[in-house]
């Protein structure tokens, strides 16, 4: 029986079945063979896949053709390999991570945005393999995705799959990161342009520099690279129209995005090399500052391990004047094992976390409990309110609500 | 070499085939020291002296013919003029094959006489812990809301009772399952009595709440080793413990195996230790740690 009350027009019987006449669905007549009525012939696609009984999931289509998101996974990680320009090992590297991190059922469920970025995420696993010098913020601009979920996608991947991808070093980045400072005669005025060579080599001895004065350590690559990009720049010219040139002009001129940070990093590396360039012998002792700091930059680099060594050991006199008593053991600590700093003895370059350290909350002192003791009834009591307080609490809670349904 | 074709957002791109070669390195730890799987202390080649340089160079004669016999050097090998012995056959660098813990008191070496194995004398503050208990009955969140004064409620927001105590200083979020948890002390002791006068003001406000199965489910601790430390360095021979993506948080994330800690290093030399269950987890593990941080660590 079709549908109860349904009757045949030719014969008058109420037995109606469900016939499907290959695809189309019949109401048909079991005792005369009239057709009561019929369906389409042609189904929708959505239809055929949801108006089945067996879940496309659990169909064994499934296995047989890979699912649509993992298709267009892989295309985007064969896009991001052709824009990269990585080697054809390296991409089919890249898309086997992607198909096993796909598959597994740590990804299998996430959400479409997550599988759009551990397709990037491969991709720059495949690169730090392979040695391939690319920075996550390359990826995130690629991706136009939040550069945290980037991040937690990625180590998620790595853990899944198990795989060692060491993390770039910042040098290696700094050749690609040149590459993209249009810089050439070509792009600028001829005053201005400076190749990517002589640039790369100067910058790479002042990200040396940097490092040695922790200013790179548990940092943001990216703008450090600027900066020394930046600084190499000038210093390799250091006419009057370089030196008036801020770093956020230069970023517009040779057509890079320019951060917030870059230029903090720009005055902590001039610092820097002011503190160097204070033990140039031919400056007899004069000031050096930060503007004046940058025609000596060639000087600088040329000597630093000499200066560095000068630097130090002025430094440790200056330590040794100021606490007259303990001058006399460390000053011969320059060159023996290094001896543990206490608090109050600085040395020369700090990181500047510890330079300019927070100031703690006060700690309070810990006090001793055993954890069984007895709990005073009045100290219980003053986390309790009145029924007075109480009331008041209700009365005051329904004049808001009253008034706010006024409103 | 011709420019790559990019888009402006880009910020360093790869470079075309066959410019992959760095320029110079800085860090290069990898020279001197094999598999990577001992943890080695690795000096900056800037400024040796020439005694640390002989020291070094006896370190290396002695792990080569380490290397040669496949077993894993001890792990608190500074440079020394002695190789400490190797005791067990670990072969995890997180193991110190030198100490055994007891599970509340810190360490005491065993072996005092080589310094390799000198305990640091630093201890590790705990700063955080993390408790539940079971009050062993059904609650009214609304009711209790209602009845303290030391308690938010916000059911759209999250659906426990969010309760202060003053002393000890701490928080407790409590659950309609009568389920509780409490966090903020800097002890286990602390954390316990915390969660009792929680229990007593849930009692008081009329619910016949117990105290069953309290235990401590995380301790947090923080200590400074007072110097800096080259997280690049320790990343590069440390990689299958550590985690450093300095685009992402700028300290390294250390996971160490044995005991199972999570440590946070940062340049400054702070350290952050997590995942302890008891006090002694915390304290071993910066023992552990306090030996290879040393050997990163560089005076300018």
């Amino acid at each position: 029986m079709a549908t109860v009350g349904l009757k045949c027009p030719e014969c008058g019987s109420l037995d109606i079945v469900d016939d499907e006449h290959y695809s189309q669905p019949q109401l048909v007549c079991a005792d005369c063979g009239a057709v009561v009525s019929e369906g389409l012939l042609t189904t929708t696609r959505s239809e055929e896949t949801q108006g089945t009984d067996v879940r496309y999931s659990n169909s064994t289509e499934v296995d047989k053709k890979p699912c649509r998101n993992l298709i267009n996974g892989i295309h985007r990680v064969r896009a991001l390999c052709r824009i990269l320009r990585l080697t054809f090992l390296m991409e089919e590297t890249a898309e086997t991570h992607f198909k096993q991190a796909y598959e597994h059922p740590n990804f299998i469920r996430v959400s479409l945005q997550k599988k759009e970025v551990l397709a990037g995420c491969c991709v720059l696993a495949t690169c730090r393999q392979h040695s391939w010098p690319i920075a996550m913020g390359t990826i995130c601009c690629l991706l136009e995705a939040n550069p945290r979920l980037i991040g937690v996608v990625y180590q998620e991947m790595v853990k899944t799959l198990k795989i060692e991808a060491p993390p770039t070093s910042i040098i290696n980045l700094l050749e690609t990161h040149c590459q993209a400072y249009k810089l050439s005669p070509q792009h600028v005025h001829e005053e201005l342009s400076e190749s990517s060579k002589d640039l790369t080599k100067r910058a790479a001895v002042l990200l040396e520099l940097a490092a040695d004065a922790w200013l790179v350590t548990g940092r943001q690559p990216i703008p450090i690279l600027t900066a020394s990009i930046f600084l190499a720049w000038q210093s390799l010219k250091p006419t009057q129209t370089r030196l008036k040139y801020t770093l956020a002009r230069f970023c517009q001129m040779a057509k890079v995005t320019k951060s917030s940070i870059a230029p903090k990093r720009v005055t902590e590396l001039k610092e820097v090399l002011c503190k160097l360039g204070q033990e140039l012998p031919w400056l007899r002792g004069d000031e050096v500052t930060p503007q004046t700091v940058i025609q000596m930059v060639d000087d600088i680099l040329n000597h630093r391990l000499t200066l560095l060594r000068r630097a130090l050991s002025s430094h440790e006199e200056a330590l040794a004047s100021e606490s007259p008593d303990t001058g006399s053991v460390q000053q011969q600590g320059d060159h023996s094992q290094p001896s543990v700093p206490n608090s109050g003895k600085r040395s020369l370059f700090e990181p500047p976390s510890v330079r300019y350290a927070k100031i703690r909350r006060v700690q309070v002192p810990v006090v001793e409990v055993t954890g069984d003791e007895e709990i005073s009834d009045s100290e219980i009591d003053s986390y309790i309110r009145t029924p007075q307080e109480i009331r008041d609490y209700v009365e005051a809670k329904e004049a808001l609500a009253s008034s706010d349904d006024e409103l | 070499m011709e420019q790559n074709n990019s888009l402006p957002p880009f910020q360093g791109l790869a470079s075309p085939q066959g410019a992959m070669t760095p320029g110079m390195p800085i860090f290069s730890p990898m020279m001197p020291y094999g598999s990577g799987l001992t943890p080695q202390p690795v000096t900056n080649t800037n400024s040796l002296s020439l005694l640390e340089e002989q020291q070094r160079q006896q370190q290396q004669q002695q792990q080569a013919s380490a290397q040669q016999a496949g077993v894993p050097g001890g792990l608190g090998q500074t440079p020394q003029l002695y190789h400490s012995q190797t005791v067990t056959t670990t072969t995890l660098p997180g193991n110190t094959p030198l100490y055994t813990a007891t599970p509340l008191t810190p360490m005491t070496p065993i072996t005092p006489a080589t310094p390799a194995s000198e305990s640091s004398g630093i201890v590790p503050q705990l700063q955080n812990i993390v408790s539940t208990v079971n009050l062993g009955c059904k609650l009214d969140l609304k009711t209790i809301a209602l009845r303290a004064r030391n308690a938010e409620y916000n059911p759209k927001r999250f659906a426990a009772v969010i309760m202060r105590i003053r002393e000890p200083r701490t928080t407790a979020l409590i659950f309609s399952s009568g389920k509780m948890v409490c966090t903020g002390a800097k002890s286990e002791e602390q954390s316990r009595l915390a969660a009792r006068k929680y229990a007593r003001v849930v009692q008081k406000l009329g619910f016949p709440a117990k105290f069953l199965d309290f235990k401590i489910q995380n301790m947090v601790g923080s200590c400074d080793v007072k110097f800096p430390i080259r997280l690049e360095g320790l990343v590069l021979t440390h990689q299958q413990f550590s985690s450093y993506e300095p685009e992402l948080f700028p300290g390294l994330i250390y996971r160490m195996i044995k005991p199972r800690i999570v440590l946070l290093i940062f340049v400054s030399g702070k350290v952050v230790l997590t995942g302890a269950k008891v006090r002694g987890e915390i304290y071993e593990a910066f023992e552990n740690i306090y030996p290879i941080l040393k050997g990163f660590r560089k005076t300018t």
